[in-house]
């Protein structure tokens, strides 16, 4: 009984290719009845075609929150300045109108939850169809022979049954498989995922990354990865961002952040996470809490929980480069380099 | 070992933020301060008027109201004064309206929690015996105890409890079914703590912020239909008064005494409003949208 | 189904379990008239814990890990030929004659908010077994016995008055631990409790856990999905998948060499935090998802999803065998390794 696939190995070089989307000094603040609060302070990042990113944080970190505002999802009371230039095209603060040419077809988000993404009224192929119908004014046919072909190409058995479903007739995997598959009708240049299977089995999880790497392969997609799983970015990335209390703490290629971590946050993120392929030492916690909005540090949101703040911490690091690291290899940090 | 860093904050239990929140609402303040106002009014109000709410006076019969005169609202065709009246239907109608609730919410409170938590088949019976009293035409058996009985003060309080606990014991069951499924019960539970407990410990007061909200909706709803009953002249007996039997009487004076309706019918309007404004501002207040 | 154990210490084990069963009723309407199937959550496990260990039990969603703890603490009704806690056996009990267990075992939550009941104090949610097992306590006493395990827990006589929505996860869920280990019981059933946490707290409330233990001899049993925090805190782990148990052994053998291959696919499809090691990774998938619960496979329950399984695999169901050295192994075909 043939019942596996093989996950293949990541090869592609990406650093000649152009840049996609390019992210320059993005600050989201909100409107409470306690006043205003920043989730996320000055965040740059680049993509090119065909790279992934991935972007590492826990709880109040900020990383969803900047996804959203690229997308332009954030709550009404939420205010964002800075520069998202998608293609060259700065979609930042546009009326919704032009953002809607590009969101959702060339820039294609999926979320955690895929059972609250699908409308539980209408069947799999109502929902599949309306976005070719809207973004590339197929006629009902064209759209459903193409939805079809996508379904197929996701190794999705049976697209036809599926079609005729409903999203609560399906399990949490295969709701993800039907996510991405209409994230990627209108073969978007990046897409964005929020988080994609942490509501999903370890086994799952595997498909849902190979069929992420599958994608890359075949049609050039950039990727985000937004997630708290080191493990997840470890595969699947070329770069990565650690972002924490709204910041970027370190970024860089995916091979510098795990194996010459410049930020306290990043080595003692690394030393605390429980890891199967480790001989059974001692965890390293790290003490305290990660900061809630309203109690946000001034200063480096770390220092609070950090071996080697001082003084000087009081004031925010801005990202330098690291000394005696790669050239893209970044790091916010007064005190960089050796274990926290 | 990290140590937990909390600023020096008093305590904030969950009444305390409902309580804030409630002092942000404009309307539930000003609605709470006129029913406090209005129920010391006809407390107290009644002794300090000169007149007795049912003695007569022959020089005044049907008088219009005016500051002139010491009848400022005016007097029915008895000439008893208005105002006293008034203040002391209010005392009966507010009284009514308390009371019964009280009942007939503690009654609810307690059936509806235990069937809700206890479920299986004493589930079944207790809701199918909610059912049936659903059935019942209250109305007309209300007026059958009153006609047998008489019109007793406490027979009115008990007549109107009997039909009004059923959508409180509905309300309060459908809580406990999905409370009963959080893991703080699971926990109260794998403790070994005994079902009596759980549900007087636990289940209980998480409702009571629900049941809080339903009490004051349910003050307004008794009070009217103690004004409903003495409408039909089967509610407190003469002379005592009540808004209803002064809007009943009031309503026969319409062309000729319309102060004798309009009176009585704003108190009543207004007291009602305000309840009703009080039991939004209470559930906003107590809605952990925040949390 | 008999399950040969080998006994690993000469003391007698605290739990025996053999042949354990929980079902429940699930409403399964489709038309008009209400249907309700039967669900199988756990079938049949059989296994013993022994004093001072700790046994991880790892699974994915449907395999019953949960319903297994909630029936040994007898939160659900389940049916087993042998349910022995402490020499006393509880298979014919009903839940509500317990009582002994209620005190010697206890249970930490996976949602630390929720597993607190938001309308009491801390010191009030802590004290709580206090005030139901041992009621002859004056409230000075319990209040200092609640102060004494505060400081066992890591945290300080401030939160004594706090309510748990100022709290954050990470404090509530040493509430969680604190309101069980009050009464000093002997073992503690942990479902799922840092799954709910941020990364950067879970390895506090696991170390917590290993210190607690130590210090006041528990034994844990440790449930999770996370097959890393598992192999962090056991001693010996127990594989399940839709109910069944897969495999179980001393830690270090099930995670370098395991004989089944569904725990050869986990321990696959965990992605590791070493992006050249992923990079170059290159294994079989398990493909498919996981069957529902209530429609499981005939047979071996895995082996719709198995690469080693043939027809055999298909019709009979495999029994748990004891291997060598106390691992044992429920599969027809077992990974051999060199």
């Amino acid at each position: 009984m043939v019942c596996a696939t093989r996950l293949t190995r990541k090869t592609d070089d990406v650093s000649t290719e152009k840049i996609l989307l390019d992210v320059s000094h993005l600050n989201v603040h909100f409107q409470t009845p306690e006043g205003e609060l920043q989730a996320v302070r000055d965040v740059s990042f680049s993509l090119r075609q065909g790279e992934t990113l991935g972007v590492v944080g826990e709880s109040g970190s900020g990383k969803s929150q900047t996804m959203l505002a690229m997308m332009g999802l954030l709550a009404n009371n939420a205010r964002t300045d800075g520069q998202v230039l998608f293609r060259g095209d700065n979609i930042l603060n546009v009326p919704t109108a032009q953002l809607n040419r590009v969101r959702g077809h060339k820039l294609a988000m999926i979320f955690q939850d895929p059972m609250t993404s699908l409308n539980p009224f209408l069947t799999v192929e109502r929902q599949m169809t309306e976005v070719l119908q809207i973004h590339q004014n197929a006629s009902r046919g064209q759209a459903r022979a193409s939805v079809v072909r996508m379904l197929e190409s996701l190794r999705i058995a049976d697209p036809l049954r599926c079609l005729r479903s409903y999203p609560h007739q399906f399990s949490g995997g295969m709701r993800q498989r039907i996510m991405i598959a209409m994230a990627l009708l209108s073969q978007p240049h990046v897409l964005i995922a929020d988080e994609p299977t942490t509501a999903l089995d370890v086994t799952v999880q595997a498909q849902i990354v190979a069929l992420l790497r599958q994608l890359q392969e075949d049609h050039g997609t950039s990727i985000i990865m937004v997630t708290h799983d080191l493990g997840l970015v470890a595969g699947l990335s070329d770069q990565v961002m650690v972002m924490y209390g709204g910041r970027v703490m370190e970024h860089g290629l995916a091979d510098d952040i795990f194996y010459s971590a410049s930020h306290p946050y990043t080595s003692a993120l690394l030393a605390s996470i429980p890891r199967l392929e480790h001989a059974d030492d001692e965890l390293q916690a790290i003490p305290g809490m990660p900061p809630s909005l309203r109690n946000m540090p001034a200063g480096c949101p770390f220092a609070p929980r950090c071996g080697r703040a001082d003084s000087d911490c009081q004031r925010p690091a801005s990202l330098r480069l690291v000394p005696e690291g790669a050239s893209d290899h970044q790091c916010a940090c007064h005190h960089p380099g050796a274990k926290a | 070992m990290p140590s937990s860093t909390l600023a020096a904050e008093p305590e904030r239990s969950p009444w305390r933020d409902a309580m804030q929140r409630f002092r942000r609402n404009k309307a539930a303040v000003t609605s709470l301060v006129f029913l406090i106002l209005i129920t010391l009014v006809c407390v107290i109000g009644p002794w300090l008027l000169p007149h007795a709410y049912d003695s007569t006076d022959w020089d005044a019969l049907k008088l219009p109201p005016a500051l002139t005169h010491s009848h400022w609202w005016g007097t029915d065709e008895s000439g008893r004064d208005l105002l006293v009246r008034c203040l002391m239907g209010g005392r009966i109608s507010l009284m009514v309206g308390i009371l019964t609730t009280l009942t007939s919410i503690a009654l609810g409170v307690v059936w509806g929690a235990c069937a809700g938590y206890i479920g299986g088949a004493v589930d079944q019976v207790m809701m199918r015996i909610v059912d049936i009293m659903y059935a019942v035409p209250y109305l007309l058996i209300a007026i059958l105890l009153v006609t047998v009985l008489g019109r007793d003060f406490y027979l009115v309080v008990l007549a109107i409890t009997a039909f009004s606990w059923m959508d409180t014991a509905r309300l309060v069951r459908g809580q406990t079914l999905s409370l009963r499924q959080m893991e703080f019960i699971e926990a109260a539970r794998a403790m070994g703590v005994s079902t009596p407990r759980i549900v007087f410990e636990h289940i209980v007061p998480n409702l009571l912020g629900l049941v809080l909200v339903y009490a004051t909706v349910t003050v307004p709803s008794v009070i009217l239909t103690e004004s409903v009953l003495s409408f039909l002249g089967l509610g407190i007996q003469e002379p005592m008064t009540s808004w209803g039997v002064l809007i009943h009487d009031g309503a026969q004076m319409l062309d000729s005494a319309a102060w004798l309706l309009i009176f009585p019918a704003l108190m009543l309007s207004l007291t009602l409003y305000s309840f009703n404004y009080l039991g939004d501002g209470l559930r906003d207040a107590l809605d952990p949208k925040d949390r | 189904m008999n399950v040969p154990v080998f006994p690993l210490q000469s003391n007698p084990p605290l739990l025996q379990v053999r042949d354990l069963r929980v079902r429940y009723r699930v409403n399964d309407s489709k038309g008009f008239w209400p249907k309700t199937r039967q669900l199988e959550a756990v079938k049949g496990i059989g296994f013993d814990l022994y004093a001072g260990e700790t046994l991880g039990v790892v699974g994915e969603s449907g395999c019953g890990k949960s319903s297994l703890a909630k029936a040994l603490i007898g939160l659900v009704p389940s049916e087993s030929s042998k349910l022995m806690w402490f020499d006393q056996d509880f298979a014919k009990v009903p839940i509500q004659r317990w009582g002994s267990v209620r005190r010697d075992v206890q249970m930490v939550f996976q949602d630390p908010l929720s597993s607190l009941d938001p309308r009491l104090n801390v010191l009030k949610i802590i004290s709580e077994p206090l005030r139901t097992h041992e009621p002859g306590l004056s409230a000075e006493q319990r209040k200092a016995a609640v102060i004494e395990t505060l400081i066992k827990v890591g945290l300080e006589k401030s939160v004594l008055y706090r309510y748990p929505h100022e709290l954050s996860g990470g404090q509530c869920q040493r509430i969680g631990i604190a309101r069980a280990i009050i009464l000093r019981p002997k073992v503690i059933l942990c479902d799922e409790p840092v799954s709910a946490l941020d990364v950067s707290i879970q390895a506090q409330i696991i170390q917590l856990l290993r210190q607690l233990q130590r210090d006041m001899n528990l034994t844990l049993v440790f449930i999770s999905h996370d097959l890393a925090v598992v192999k962090h805190i056991s001693h010996r782990v127990m594989v399940m998948y839709l109910g069944k148990m897969m495999e179980l052994g001393p830690k270090n053998t099930l995670f370098k060499q395991p004989r089944h291959p569904y725990t050869q696919a986990l321990l696959d499809a965990v992605p590791k935090a070493d992006p050249r090691s992923e990079r170059h990774k290159s294994f079989s998938l398990l493909s498919g998802d996981i069957p529902s619960p209530l429609d499981p496979p005939a047979g071996c329950v895995f082996h719709t999803r198995c690469t080693h399984a043939d027809a055999h695999c298909s019709v009979q169901e495999p029994t748990a065998q004891g291997i060598a050295e106390g691992i044992v192994n429920a599969c027809w075909h077992p990974l051999v390794h060199a």
